[in-house]
């Protein structure tokens, strides 16, 4: 053997172990920290509608890039949507998690109307296009976590990718806490509470999983599906998966305006938001139990689209990172607590330039008076002035009678005819004119012989359409209908009576029935207090809606030559009320814009009553709601308010939920800059908790000693306890630090 | 090793020495030289309230403008042979330094009594607290006939622990009351801010000197330095540090407000080492005839000196009745010794709840083989 050889094969085993130690668990990619070849689970599921069958990745990120290249792990989804992929590289940078279509791969159409080829909401159908890809960004891959994918995940990734690159960020640490806060403005945006790609994944076509999930969890999966429904509604050529791909990149070039201005042609959170109620619309109707009750949620989104429709910005924003984002989660409780200290005081604090709890409390105040006693007297006698309206239409419209109502006056127009009321009622002055635009059927009175009598039907029906101009004003309360304001309902009416008499006794059998439905008010008022020291006024958009209503009235009258009597039955039903109020209130000395939503369903409570009348004697009996049957109402007013030495506008959000005859729960929202603060209230509980933008949680409770007690944790970690020592609350983190509220 | 388990091997040390004379002392045994004792001892006193006030929250009348209170309380059962003895003690001690203001503060907060509107007060409590068993083995030294000198060297396991300090101020303005307060202790219960209690237990040793000198056959004078030279060690002792403050306002750069909270702190572990203040006890008597003596001595606990005269009656070699006064403490001692049993009462008021000085003294022995 050569000497060139001998050193040929003992260079070989070197060389060997060289190459194994550099591919193995000493090498590892980029800029990692690697920390041996211990195997790493990401888990999750996948979603724009479940996506099934769809192939996982994971890459790394590297010099601000997705290194497609080096694939860390890959998996397939199941048939609910998630998978498990485990990462055995060791690699502990930034990882993105992307699922693309592979052979077989299905979506669940989540679209209200469909999602193109006669797929319908809840179907799946094949994801053949090879360039959709949804992806998530985690800061890192170093320990087992859950990462969920979603079209907002998606948008936080282009976003996280685009920040790294302009920023230049290099290092480790730079780019995992840009990956952070780019999870954290997005959802700031959107105004979802938590981790973007932890929350969990919820498939809203299936009511059972809608039913079983929490309200912020549908409110997350529904914008996600919202997001592409409302793009393609801007753009219809686009399909599901082009839509996906434009919005991120639009979003990550600046973000997305609260409403469109002018001139505008990208998507806003205001069409977003609209598409969201028409999905959650569609979740409520493929339910076939009827069950599912999305009410409260539906109130929500329709206070917040009416929020920024009336009250948002034209100017395009990505949203706000939370400062605490890259902390610990020690840190990001210790720094809620902070939050909350500076919030409550700032509140509290009574110098002149600040506002004062008493001035808060005004606003707050001031912004549900729209919803006090005082209103419901001045729409209550609106209402009984549109119902004489109503009645004087009907009249007119049968045979051009001009007596339908004793308190309307018909006056005749120019295609068709107007009907005023100018007068008192029940201490209210009423001065409102309708000038009819609608549409009239009124049957002909059928007169049939019967045994003693004879029998009379006939039937209406009418597309109701008016527009409406005036005023209504109490002692208390003053409405008036500005220009643009119109009604619109669709009703019949059927009557059926027998009229007999038989030796000297004659008698009335009456059954009237009214059926409304699709009733919708769309009102531009101006309200204001009177008879205050500090009134409070309201100029905007009212609008209300009604799905339904029925009126069943059966009477009979019987009379001699010497008497009369009288007894009925009425039995009314309703199906659901909404109500929006948005615009601004003022008082004497402040401003502010507000918008308040009301949801009531009365489905299945039936209001009854039952009398009677005999020698000038009446009685009557009525049921109400009770423990069982109640109507189910929710509302959400939101507002902005300055707190000085905390945020220029704070926005609130009110949210009241009725939830037994005489129980509800309340839940504050507070947003401010990178900020949110979500309180509610449990009425029968006597609980307080409180979650915020870095998903930490404050729960508390008093005890049967009338001690406060509570726990902070965070990600499912306990780091704090709650107590009360000698009438002070105390906060005990787990590092040992304490600190009073 | 750690400190601590150098002083415990220290110590150790020193105990099987001290076994070593114990059984040297044991090879040339006899009855006569053995006495088994018992004592109690129980000393309190303060010059701001009560004794039983003090131990009840300050609840009660209000207090006078004193600045300490302290206690000293033991129980000894113990054997002694010739010049060596060895006994099993319990004790329990206390001693609380206070600014007058702190007091009455107290004692306003804790009667739900209003403070004084436009007052300033300053806040300063100290305090030092034991509960420990151990054993203590003692060797008499007779230097001359006159003079003999006794060397005591306790070793005990502690229990209860609270040492450390609270001071600051209290401002009452018309409107809110403006102050800062700080606090630093360690403890094996915390009483201030409800910490759950865990599992601390202290290590330590004291050394006691007692001298006794008799220049003439007529006179003697005793000196007993208690705890003249004592450490106990507590390992990872619970320990709250803390800060409360009115001053929580304050603004950021950028405006935003920033808001301390009232009380902070933290609640820690720390190695921590307690020593406990001097006791000493100076008494020195001359016999008139073989009937009557007369006395004078002065106590003393930390920096607080109590200064007492006495006389004493001996009826025959059995029975002795002695009484002292402790001058500025206007409070009456009065003993009683029956062969080997004494007993002696110190109170400065008939009623006990209202007694600002307590003293209980019981002490029996038995001597083996002869009279007792």
């Amino acid at each position: 053997m050569s000497k060139f050889d001998r050193f040929k094969n003992n260079l070989t085993p070197l060389m060997l172990a060289i190459a194994l130690t550099a591919c193995g668990g000493g090498g590892g990619g980029g800029d990692d920290d690697s920390g041996g070849s211990t195997s790493v689970t990401l888990s999750g599921a996948a979603s724009k509608g479940i996506i099934i069958g769809g192939l996982v990745r994971a890459y790394p990120v590297i010099n601000g890039a997705v290194d497609t290249s080096n694939v860390l792990g890959q998996t397939t989804t199941g048939s609910d949507g998630t998978y498990n992929l485990t990462l055995s590289s060791g690699y502990s940078g930034p990882v993105v998690v992307r699922i693309t279509p592979t052979t077989g791969t299905l979506m669940r159409c989540d679209l209200s109307g469909g999602c193109g080829s006669g797929v319908a909401f809840g179907q799946d159908y094949a994801l053949t296009d090879s360039g959709f890809a949804l992806n998530a960004v985690v800061p890192t891959g170093s320990s087992n976590i859950s990462v969920n994918i979603t079209v907002l995940t998606d948008v936080a990734t282009q976003v996280a990718l685009k920040d790294i690159t302009m920023g230049g960020a290099t290092s480790a640490s730079d780019i995992q806490a840009a990956v952070t806060a780019a999870n954290s403005k997005v959802a700031n945006r959107f105004g979802v509470a938590g981790d973007l790609t932890k929350i969990a994944i919820v498939d809203i076509t299936n009511p059972t999983a809608v039913a079983a999930a929490g309200q912020g969890g549908v409110k997350y999966n529904t914008l996600s599906a919202a997001i592409v429904q409302a793009v393609q509604g801007d753009s219809p050529g686009l399909s599901i998966e082009q839509a996906v791909a434009a919005f991120a990149e639009d979003f990550a070039d600046g973000g997305i305006a609260d409403k469109a201005d002018t001139d505008g042609t990208k998507t806003t959170l205001q069409e977003i938001l609209a598409s969201t109620l028409d999905i959650l619309n569609a979740a409520v109707a493929a339910d076939e139990s009827g069950n599912l009750d999305l009410g409260g949620l539906i109130t929500i989104i329709t206070a917040e689209e009416s929020d920024v429709q009336n009250n948002g910005s034209t100017d395009e924003s990505e949203g706000e990172a939370s400062d605490t984002a890259n902390a610990t989660e020690l840190a990001q409780a210790k720094a809620m607590v902070q939050e909350i200290r500076n919030l409550g005081t700032g509140m509290l604090l009574s110098t002149a330039d600040r506002v004062s709890i008493e001035a808060f409390a005004d606003q707050i105040a001031a912004a549900t008076f729209a919803t006090d006693d005082n209103l419901s007297e001045v729409l209550d006698v609106m209402a009984i002035a549109l119902e004489q309206i109503a009645a004087s239409y009907m009249a007119f419209a049968e045979d051009g009678s001009t007596d339908g109502s004793p308190i309307v006056t018909v006056n005749i127009v120019s295609g068709g005819a107007s009907f005023t009321v100018n007068t008192t009622i029940e201490g209210v002055a009423v001065s409102l004119t309708a000038t009819d635009l609608s549409t009239i059927n009124v049957g002909d009175e059928v007169e049939t012989p019967i045994s003693g009598g004879t029998n009379t039907t006939q039937a209406i029906s009418a597309q109701v359409n008016f527009s409406i101009l005036g005023a209504v004003e109490s002692s208390s309360v003053s409405l008036n209908v500005n220009s643009g304001s119109s009604v619109m309902v669709t009703l019949s009416y059927t009557s059926d009576e027998d009229d007999t008499a038989s030796g000297g006794t004659s008698t009335t059998v009456q059954d009237e029935d009214l059926d409304l439905s699709n009733l919708s008010l769309g009102l531009n008022v101006t309200l204001a207090e009177k008879g205050v020291g500090n009134p409070v006024s309201f100029t905007g958009a009212m609008s209300a809606t009604l799905s339904a209503f029925s009126a069943d009235i059966d009477e009979t009258d019987t009379q001699t030559s010497s008497t009369y009597e009288e007894s009925w039955m009425e039995s009314y039903t309703a199906g659901t009320f909404a109500m929006t109020l948005s615009g601004q209130f003022s008082n004497a000395t402040d401003s502010f814009f507000a918008s308040l939503a009301l949801n009531a369903n009365a489905t299945g409570v039936t209001l009854s009553c039952e009398g009677s009348m005999s020698g000038g004697t009446s009685s009557e009996t009525c049921t109400d709601e009770n423990g069982s049957t109640y109507v189910d109402a929710d509302a959400t007013l939101i507002f902005k308010v300055t707190v000085n030495g905390v945020a220029d506008a704070i926005s609130v959000k009110l949210i009241v939920d009725r939830t037994g005859l005489e129980s509800g729960q309340a839940t504050l929202e507070l947003k401010y800059g990178g900020v949110t603060l979500n309180a509610a209230v449990d009425s029968v509980a006597q609980t307080l908790t409180v979650t915020n933008q870095d998903g930490v949680t404050l729960s508390v409770a008093e005890g049967s000693d009338d001690k406060v007690t509570g726990t902070i944790t965070n990600n499912g970690t306990q780091y704090a306890t709650i107590s009360e020592v000698s009438g002070v609350v105390l906060v005990r983190f787990s590092d040992g630090d304490f600190e009073s509220f | 090793m750690s400190d601590y388990g150098k002083q415990l091997r220290r110590i150790t040390l020193i105990g099987a020495l001290g076994c070593t004379l114990v059984y040297g002392e044991m090879v040339a045994a006899s009855d006569d030289d053995w006495r088994l004792y018992t004592e109690v001892e129980s000393f309190s006193y303060s010059n701001a309230a009560p004794i039983y006030q003090i131990a009840h929250d300050l609840k009660g009348d209000p207090v006078a403008r004193g600045d300490v209170a302290y206690t000293h309380d033991h129980i000894e059962i113990g054997a002694e042979y010739r010049n060596l003895s060895l006994s099993f003690v319990e004790r329990y001690d206390y001693y609380l330094e206070f600014s007058p203001d702190a007091a009455e503060l107290i004692y306003l907060y804790n009667n739900d009594l209003p403070h004084e509107s436009d007052a300033h007060y300053d806040l300063y409590l100290a305090a030092n607290q034991l509960r420990a068993k151990g054993v203590k083995l003692g060797y008499r030294f007779a230097l001359t006939e006159a003079f003999n000198v006794k060397l005591a060297l306790s070793y005990f396991r502690a229990d209860e622990l609270t040492e450390g300090y609270l001071r600051g101020y209290l401002d009452t303005p018309d409107a809110s009351p403006t102050g800062e307060l700080e606090l630093d202790y360690a403890y094996t219960e915390d009483h201030l801010l409800d910490r759950p209690p865990e599992n601390v237990s202290g290590d330590g040793f004291a050394v006691d000197l007692y001298l006794q000198w008799r220049p003439h056959p007529q006179w003697e004078t005793r000196l007993a330095l208690e705890d003249a030279f004592n450490r106990i060690y507590w390992d990872r002792a619970t320990a709250t540090v803390a800060r409360a403050t009115s001053d929580t306002i304050d603004y950021d750069e950028d405006g935003a407000l920033d808001v301390s909270p009232a009380l902070s702190g933290n609640e820690g572990y720390r190695d921590h080492v307690q020593e406990l203040p001097l006791r000493g006890f100076l008494w020195s008597e001359y016999r008139l005839n073989d009937a009557v003596s007369l006395g004078a001595g002065w106590r003393r606990h930390d920096k607080s000196d109590l200064g007492l005269i006495g006389a004493a009656y001996r009826f025959n070699e059995g029975l002795t009745l002695g009484g002292r006064y402790y001058f500025n403490a206007d409070a009456l001692n009065l003993n009683l010794q029956v062969y080997d049993l004494y007993l002696g009462v110190t109170m400065d008021r008939l009623q006990w709840k209202q007694a600002k000085t307590l003293g209980l003294s019981l002490w029996w022995s038995y001597r083996f083989g002869g009279a007792g």
